[in-house]
């Protein structure tokens, strides 16, 4: 199996909804700061409830958050 | 860093430096000789009040410095982590568990027997709090 890791676009989609911070993301979705910011770095992978409320939040499809990267 | 986070970093320290002394007392006092129960007994509660006043004051501290993260609710991250960590702690409370047993059949006082217990469960706990400490630092697998 190819080694892949899941890479997200959530900083640049956090940039063009009016510069949201990363706490009012969390708060949106139900998480804190801190988990946002590792969610960003790829520390932590979110759940897929998550992952589908951080797509709600701006409006995109799931695959416009998160998307396979090869290593 | 979040409240939580906070917690573990004082619980491991409280742990090391209040329980760490303890032991190192035990240890001293069974070199000495051989202690009863009472020893015991009259040990544990001031113990136990120095993790409590610890505890109370640092949370309370870190609470007043930022108010607004003040909440031991954990999210997803935060779960995952308590999870991770407290299976492999498991292992480790096992494996000291048995231990324990061990010594006290090589030798056996019911001094030695409970401390031997002890240990293995404060030393668990200490492993989780490290763990859960490294999780936060690093990411969770």
């Amino acid at each position: 199996m190819t080694k892949r890791r899941l890479t997200n676009n959530i900083r640049v989609l956090r940039f063009h909804a009016g510069e949201m911070t990363q706490a009012a993301l969390g708060e949106k979705i139900g998480v804190t700061r801190q988990t946002v910011a590792a969610i960003e770095q790829g520390k932590y992978s979110p759940t897929l409830e998550t992952a589908f409320r951080i797509a709600d939040v701006f409006g995109v499809g799931l695959d416009d958050v998160f998307r396979w990267a090869e290593e | 860093m979040t409240f939580n986070e906070k917690s573990r970093w004082i619980a491991l320290l409280a742990n090391l430096l209040v329980w760490g002394w303890y032991f190192v007392t035990v240890a001293r006092v069974l070199a000495a000789g051989a202690p009863d129960v009472r020893w015991l007994m009259a040990m544990t509660v001031p113990v136990i009040i120095a993790l409590t006043i610890i505890h109370i004051v640092a949370h309370v501290v870190v609470a007043i410095l930022k108010p607004s993260e003040a909440t031991s609710d954990m999210d997803e991250r935060e779960r995952a982590i308590a999870r991770n960590a407290g299976a492999t702690a498991y292992h480790v409370l096992a494996f000291g568990i048995v231990v324990a047993i061990g010594t006290t059949l090589f030798y056996w006082s019911a001094f030695v027997a409970v401390n031997a217990v002890l240990f293995a469960f404060i030393f668990a706990e200490t492993i989780r709090y490290g763990l859960e400490i490294v999780a936060y630092r690093r990411g969770v697998a």
